[in-house]
Order: structure tokens, then sequence, then C-alpha cells
């Protein structure tokens, strides 16, 4: 019994998966009949959609579905038999139908119970062109429309040959009714649509056969009805070339439906193989550094190498599996477009380019909402009225661009639209009446700013609320989901040309290009995509506004923040050289930032990994990877890393190592003992030193980034990492390349080898007298003697 | 695993010598059958000079302290994240967390890696003691002298014939999480309104 409910269960599963994508197709097909109200492949195919539907649903006994898509096969029926002609208040009709259908459809997926759903209006509307009296102006009318230079002979002809299939189609479904009904008992759904499926493409086949054989006997009349079709054809292909495209083979493409968990899964999987790869080239090129020229090396070498490639290959090909075509979002626009115009009696054409493009479908899937909110401005705000555009000298009809490409890592997707543009001033004035910005920053304001402003939260430029727009919700929207993608946008407007918003968005979210910086002590993976450029400055390019910093970097004025700040680890930390300022700008979706860091380390190909369960939803972080040596990098939430810049009050020159102000020379000694710190302390304070001391190497490093350090002794035995590699550190930072380093030992070893490396000045010894001191002292006046 | 497969008699329970010498007090021949339900096996530890345990069952493994990195924006007592074997673990300083003085590092410190429920979190502590078997009889509820900001991540505490052992709850221990977003983040919204 309850084998029998899961097979039931699995059927209406793949019913509602074939119902979804057929009623998505619906909803571009009958777009497009709107245009070509002729097309009778196209009417057929609506059709025989229709009709799928309504079989599947009457076999799994949903009435309500049933009773909808037989009338609504009804009317296609004597459309497609050119029995009545479609016109606007049709269309509308059928797609009220088709709404409803995905409503029931949708009721089905949530469990509720789909009878309820109300359809009596829908079956009203769509009765009344089922009429006998509704044909009024049939098919003849709309046939000469369609053929206009054909001559008559040829028009026949093709009359004929439609009415000729209508027929044979008409016998076969006879035929298959009544066996459907028999069939209910046990019959998987699945065979009985494949087996139609592969019908109608014989039945295509054999027709275009038919009509090459026609060419060949009749050339003359062909060419001029092959012209005129082609004719007609060029108009959709403008409008969805794509979708033709696409269309043109799908029944043969050989595909598998596939878990996207077990993608997802595979995901990971090759992520860790990232890491791992990244260790092992890691590894190889420290033995290069050691053992060079050994044999073992070299190949160790080769194997990295071989290893590099074939993962990137294998990751190349894991993250297609994931890729699906960017016409699955756009598919859905020309009905949006439809349906707004309509509301707003506009008159808009849309273009859809690159449909083919293709991206990750976890990106597909934020990236529907953004769009909607984008196109429906564009129609609402953007393109004018027909009478307006007239007098502009424009022509009626708007038209607004969908389109997308690939640049590097990330997908373009640009809506423009040839309307009114938008103007910097006004959008200043509107902010400045919502009390959104002050005055003195609206004058400030460059006018890529300005444009900036749509994307606040409240702000809306429409004198009144409409449907459709003017809440100040949509470009809100926009700007949130493609900051969870952690894009960019950018607007570009010419008043009275149009409006472009250009929408970049990384391919995939799992493995990603960073940028890795180092801000104190810490190493920070910034996402590639957010990095607009680097630039290298000196302190006297820092210019001020309101006591903010800024840097005006080429037109532009870009307000600059130390990341330390804004990660809130940047209190008291001198790190800046002012002769040698690294900024990296950065930008989330509209807004741009200079981050100033201590050094740039390099790129570095990273993979994504969350901090678990315990660490959620931490300010500036959005997850952390593992580097090749092993080490865990965090990974910046730059969208959040901006705006915690704007409420910092920290200055750049706070940071910056030659504006530290000291009385005494200062000590930093990195050591655990009590004892010998006691000694020390009194010692060094006798000497009219200052002294800090530091217990772990961590902390070491980050007193050394507090205090400029005239002089540093370090415990060899220090955790975490020995006193070698804490002197290594120290000599990578800025103000530390001279400091005389003095390295403790306190159980009487050291490496040689190690102490040459880390460019320790000095050694010394425990226990430690006075004179010791007294000799290191005058051993580290002279700079940089080694002991050798 | 579950409890109930397992074989009653757990050889290794001879070796713990403590529960031989309770088990002669309580009268009852060394090498007996125990029953192991009646016992909780809990790890040893020592933080601020007290002994404290947690569940066996939690404790994923223990590893010497390692190089961390150290994360922004979290409470005070998260000492940074490391990398096991590819996995990324927070790591608590438990002396922070329950209010005591912090130590740095030597030579005993020891990070317990606890697996619990969707949690994998790294504890900071003084020094490892051993695996003790803790009598449930003898476990008796929180007494009223522990502070009560640690009150609330005891489970109970185990009397043994020698000395007694502070069972962590850890489940209220991992509940809490480390990140900062509390206060801190809804001040800074305001004054951005303002």
């Amino acid at each position: 019994m309850s084998e029998n409910m899961d097979d039931m269960q699995e059927i209406i599963q793949d019913f509602l998966v074939e119902a979804d994508e057929l009623l998505e197709e619906l909803d571009e097909d009958l777009v497009r009949l709107e245009n070509e109200s002729e097309d009778e492949e196209l009417l057929n195919k609506i059709f025989r959609a229709f009709h799928t539907i309504k079989g599947s649903a009457s076999f799994l006994g949903f009435e309500k579905l049933t009773h909808l898509t037989h009338r609504l096969e009804d009317v296609l029926n004597r459309l497609r038999k050119f029995e009545i002609k479609l016109n606007s208040e049709m269309m509308d009709a059928i797609l009220a139908g088709v709404d409803k259908a995905k409503m029931i459809i949708e009721a089905i997926k949530e469990g509720s119970d789909p009878e309820a759903i109300d359809i009596e209006d829908n079956i009203e509307q769509l009765q009344k062109f089922l009429a006998e009296d509704y044909a009024g102006d049939a098919g003849q009318t709309s046939g000469k429309q369609e053929v206009t230079p054909a001559d008559e002979l040829s028009d026949e002809e093709l009359l004929k040959a439609q009415e000729e299939e209508i027929k044979e189609e008409e016998a076969e479904e006879a035929e298959e009714r009544p066996k459907e009904e028999s069939k209910k008992s046990k019959d998987d759904i699945d065979a009985e649509i494949e087996r139609l499926l592969k019908w109608r493409m014989e039945e295509d086949k054999k027709r275009r056969m038919q009509k090459q054989q026609q060419k060949k006997e009749e050339p003359k009349e062909e060419e001029s009805k092959e012209e005129s079709q082609e004719q007609t054809a060029q108009k959709p292909k403008t409008q969805t070339k794509p979708v033709a495209a696409k269309k043109a083979k799908p029944l043969i493409e050989q595909t598998i439906r596939v878990d996207v968990q077990r993608l997802d899964d595979l995901m990971n999987l090759v992520g860790e193989l990232v890491l791992g790869k990244n260790r092992l080239v890691s590894v190889a090129s420290k033995a290069e550094e050691k053992f060079g020229g050994d044999e073992i090396v070299e190949e160790l070498g080769e194997v990295a190498s071989q290893i590099t490639l074939v993962t990137t290959d294998l990751q190349m090909g894991v993250m297609k599996t994931r890729m699906v075509q960017i016409g699955k979002v756009f598919n859905k626009f020309p009905r949006v477009v439809r349906d707004i115009s309509r509301e707003l009696n506009k008159e808009v054409e849309l273009i859809i380019k690159g449909a083919e493009t293709e991206l990750d479908k976890s990106v597909v899937e934020e990236i529907n909402d953004p769009l909607v909110h984008i196109v429906r401005n564009a129609i609402d705000h953007g393109i004018e009225p027909p009478e307006e555009r007239k007098k502009l000298g424009k022509p009626p009809k708007g038209k607004v661009i969908l389109s997308a490409y690939h640049e590097g890592n990330y997908i373009v997707i640009e809506t423009s639209d040839d309307g009114r543009g938008m103007d910097p001033e006004k959008l200043k004035q509107k902010a400045l009446e919502k009390g959104l910005i002050t005055e003195t920053e609206a004058r400030q304001m460059s006018k890529e700013e300005a444009y900036a402003l749509i994307f606040k939260p409240g702000f809306s430029t429409a004198a009144k609320v409409t449907n459709i727009s003017g809440r100040g919700v949509g470009m809100d929207v926009v700007k949130t989901n493609v900051e969870k993608l952690n894009g960019i946008i950018e607007v570009k407007s010419e008043i009275g040309k149009g409006t472009t918003i250009i929408l970049k968005i990384p391919l995939t979210l799992a493995i990603i290009q960073a940028l890795l910086v180092k801000v104190t002590k810490e190493y920070f993976a910034i996402p590639l995509v957010s990095v607009v450029e680097t630039v290298r400055i000196t302190k006297e390019d820092v210019n001020k506004v309101e006591n903010k910093d800024v840097l005006r970097l080429r037109e532009n004025i870009i307000p600059l923040v130390y990341l330390g700040d804004t990660l809130g680890i940047g209190k008291n930390k001198r790190t800046l050289d002012g002769k040698e300022i690294y900024v990296v700008v950065v930008a989330v979706a509209e807004k741009r930032i200079g981050l100033v860091v201590d050094e740039l380390i390099g790129r570095e190909e990273i993979v994504i990994k969350s901090l678990g369960n315990y660490l959620t939803n931490i300010k500036g972080i959005s997850g952390a990877t593992i580097m090749g040596d092993g080490s865990v990098t965090l990974i910046l939430d730059v969208a959040n890393v901006i705006n915690e810049a704007s409420v910092i009050n920290a200055n750049i020159e706070d940071h910056l190592i030659d504006c530290y102000q000291k009385d005494k020379p200062v000590v930093l000694v990195a050591l655990l003992d009590d004892e010998i710190r006691k000694q020390l302390k009194n010692y060094l304070t006798q000497k009219g030193y200052d002294v800090v001391f530091a217990s772990t190497d961590k902390e070491a490093l980050d007193k050394a980034c507090e205090h400029i350090a005239d002089l540093i002794i370090v415990d060899l035995g220090i955790y975490i990492n020995d006193g070698y590699n804490l002197a290594k550190t120290l000599r990578t930072m800025p103000a530390y390349k001279t400091v005389p380093i003095v390295a403790l030992s306190t159980d009487g070893t050291f490496d040689k080898e190690k102490i040459k490396e880390s460019k320790i000045t000095k050694l010394i010894f425990t226990p430690l007298t006075d004179e010791e001191l007294d000799e290191m002292l005058v051993a580290i006046s002279k700079k940089n003697i080694l002991v050798a | 695993m579950v409890a109930k497969d397992v074989d009653l008699f757990d050889k290794s329970l001879a070796l713990n010598e403590e529960l031989e010498e309770e088990l002669v007090k309580g009268g009852k021949k060394t090498g007996t059958i125990i029953v192991k339900e009646e016992y909780e096996q809990v790890v040893g530890f020592i933080l601020n000079n007290e002994l404290y345990g947690i569940d066996i069952l939690d404790v994923e493994e223990i590893i010497k302290p390692v190089d961390y990195t150290y994360v922004p924006n979290t409470k005070p007592f998260v000492v940074g994240v490391i990398n096991l074997r590819g996995k990324i673990i927070p790591v608590v300083d438990l002396r922070l967390k329950f209010g005591f003085v912090a130590k740095p590092i030597n030579v005993d410190t020891r990070i317990i890696i606890i697996s619990h429920d969707e949690y994998n979190v790294g504890f900071v502590v003084d020094k490892i003691e051993k695996v003790y078997y803790v009598e449930k009889k003898a476990i008796e509820p929180t007494p009223p002298n522990i502070p009560p900001d640690i009150e609330k991540y005891v489970k109970g505490v185990g009397k043994m014939p020698k000395k007694i052992i502070t069972l962590l709850n850890i489940e209220e221990l991992l509940k809490e999480g480390g990140s900062l977003t509390s206060k801190t983040s809804k001040q800074l919204e305001v004054v951005d309104n303002g």
C-alpha cells in the first residue's frame, strides 16, 4: 500500500517538474505568439503543451487543472485551425489561465488543496472564445497579413498542407484519448509523455520533408514564400534569438537530471582538492628552495604542476556542471515586459542578448529578483509614454535591452533603456527632500554618487506610488541581492538618451580569486571581484573632507579608511610607512572605498569555508580559507566593511609610524619566565628604557604594532611558534627592518642557520649577568652586527 | 555506538586505580562485572587549579596548542580559529569564558576539541588530567558557592573517592556562540540613522 503511495508520489513529482517546465516555456511562447500569431508551429507547440498538462492532470486526478487546461487547449485548437484570430483580450485570458494553472501547481507542491482554487472566472473568460459566433474575422485575413508578398497559389498550398496536418493530428488524438483513460490504471505518465513527444518529432520531420519536396517541385513560388517566412522569422530572431536556437534541438539533447546536493558535494570535494593542491605547490617550492637541484625535488615539482593542471581542469569541469544559461532567467522577461508595458500604456520592445551565457545555478536563483526590479524601473521611470516619445523625435516604441556576457571570472548583466535618463541634480534634490543626505553632501556629490542614491532604501523619484514602482523598495532589493553575491553595480545615464544599469557578478561562489593583504599582524583575503584597483600613495596624497580621509584618484574622490579600523583591530596600531601607503580600492554594489593596508601579499585562489555554527554572522568576515601553508586566512565581507567604514572616526595618520611619539626608548621583551622578566625590567629601566612585555609571539606582534620599539628581546622558546619565526615576522614589518633583535636562549641551545635567516642581531644566554647585558647594549648600538 | 551494544565489562576499567579503590571500598571484588550505565566517563582537566570534566562522548580529540588566526569582532574569550585537518575550528579560552585571569600558554596547555551536535569548538585548558569514571549516583547538583556566571555551564559536581570534579554542560557552553552581534551593531545603526 505504502509503496503504491510512494510510486504515486513519484509520479506526481515528475509531473510537477514537467508541468513547471512546460508552463515556463508557455509564458515565452505565448508572448512570442502575440507578435507572430500565425506561426502554426508555435501554435501547435502551445497546443501540445496544454494537451500534455491536461492529460497528466486528468490521469492524476487534478480536476480543476484538467478543466482549466482543457479549455485553454480548446481555445488554442481553434486558434491553430485559424477559426478565430488572436487578439490581446484573448491573450490576456490565456495568460491569466496559465497563471492560474501555475497557482494550482504551486498549491500541489505546497501540499494544499489544489481543488480549492477558484477557476470559474478563467473558464468563463475562455468560454467566450469558444462560442461559435466568436469567429468574426477568422484565418484568411490573418493569412493575408502574414504572407503578403506571396502569390495566391502558394497561399492556398500552405493552407492545404495545414489542413492535412490538422486532420492527421485530430485522427491521432481521437485515438489517443480513450487510450489514455483506459490506461489510468498503473501506467507511468512519463512514458506517455515521451511517446507523445516522439510522435510529434516525427510529425515535424515529416512536415519538413514535405515542405522540402514542395520546394523542389515549385522552386519559383517557394522562393517568394521563403522570403516572407524569413521576414517574419527575423523579427522574433532579434527578440528571442537564443530561445529559438535553444528550441531547435531540445529533443535530441542528451541530458541527465542530477540532484543539486550531489553537485554541491562534488564541488566541496573539489574545494578540498584545490586546498591540497595549493599545499602541495607550496611544499614543492619550499623543497626547491632548500634542496634545489636534487632529482627528487625536480620530480616533485613536476608532479605538483601536473596536479595543478588537472585540478584546474577538474574544477572547471565541476563548475560547468553547475552552470545554467542565464536564458533561464531572461526568458521570463518578455512576459514581464509585456505585462508592465500594457499596464502603463507604454510600448516597449525587449531585446535579449547573450541568453546562452552561463553562470552558477546558485547565482541564477539570486539574480532574478533584482533584474525584475531593474526592468520594471526602466519601463516605469525610464521609457516615456508614446506621445511624449513622438514629440521628442524618438520612435514611439521604447527599447529595453537585456544583455549578458562573460568578462574574466565575472558575468556582466546590462539592462539599458532608451528612455529619459536620470538627472543627477534632480536625484540630489529628491534625496535632500527625503532627508537622506545633507546639503553639504549633496554639493560634493559626483554624478556617479548621485546615481547611487537610487539604491538607498526609501528613495523614489516617482511622483506617485503605482502598482509597479514608486515605493522606493525595488532598487534596495537589487542592492541587497547583488551585495549578497559580492557583485558590483554600475549606473550610466544620459539625460534624454537612457540609462544603463550594469551588474557584475562572480561566476561561482565556492572557489574564488582573492587578493591577500596584511594589516597589523593579520592576513585577510579580499575577493578579487570586489577589488577595483590597488594604488600606492604617500601620506601627502591623503586629503581631508570634514576630517575624513579621502583620496583623489583621477577624477574620483574616494573615502580612505584603515582596514584595521573597520574590523576593530586597528586601535593604537602603527604600521604604516608614510612614504609607501598601499590602498585597495574596493567596490560593492554601488559603493566604492579605499582600504588602507600594511602590505599587499598577492593573488590566490581560495576555497570559501564557513567558520561553523559557533561563529556566525561575524561583522566584516564572510568566511575563511586554508592557505598553502595550512594556516587559516579570513575572507573579508567587503559590503560589511564598507558600511562599517562610514562610522569610523580614526584617521590614517593615527597609524603612521613616523607620527609615533615617545619620551624614552622602548624595549619589547617577548618572554614568559617571570624571574628573567624581573631581572630585565630592573636592568633596562635603570638604563633609561621603557619595557613592554609579551608572553606569546602573537602578543609580541600586537605590541610591536602599538609601540615602536627600539630594541626587541625574544625568547627563542616562546610559544606558539618559536622566537626565530617571531623575529622573521618582525623583520617583514616596515618599522622593524633594521631595529636590533636580540635572541635569548634559556636552555643553551640555538640553531645558527635559523638565527642568520631571521636576521637576529645578537644572541644571549641565561643566566644573564649585568656584564653580558652591557655587552649586548654596546653591540646593538653598532647596527646590523650579526652573531656569526 | 549505542551504550547498550557495548560489552558490559570494559577491561580498561581495571586500569583505573581510583575506581579499583572505590570498588574495594564498596566491598566489591575487583574484576567483577561493572554495569557501564552506572558510570559517566569524563575527560578531566585542570582550569585555574580546579578539576573539571567533559563527557567523553563530546570530546573528539586533544591537541597541543597550534598557531591560530585571530577573528575580529568576536567575544573576548574567542582566541581565534585553527585548521584541524582541513576543518576550521574556533578556539575558546575557557579561563576567559569563566572569568578567570588569563594565563599564557605553557608546556601543559592543551586544546580539547569538542564535537557536539553541529558544533565543533576547541577549548583551551591549563592541563589535561585523565579519563575519570564518575558514578552517576555520586553526581550532585551544582553547589551554591559556584559563581553565578559559571553556574549555568555546570551540570553537576561528581564526588570521587579522593577529589571532586565539576562536570560541564557542553550544550550551554556552545549555545551562546562567539560572535559579537548584539549591542554594538545596533548602537551603530542608531547613530547612523540619527
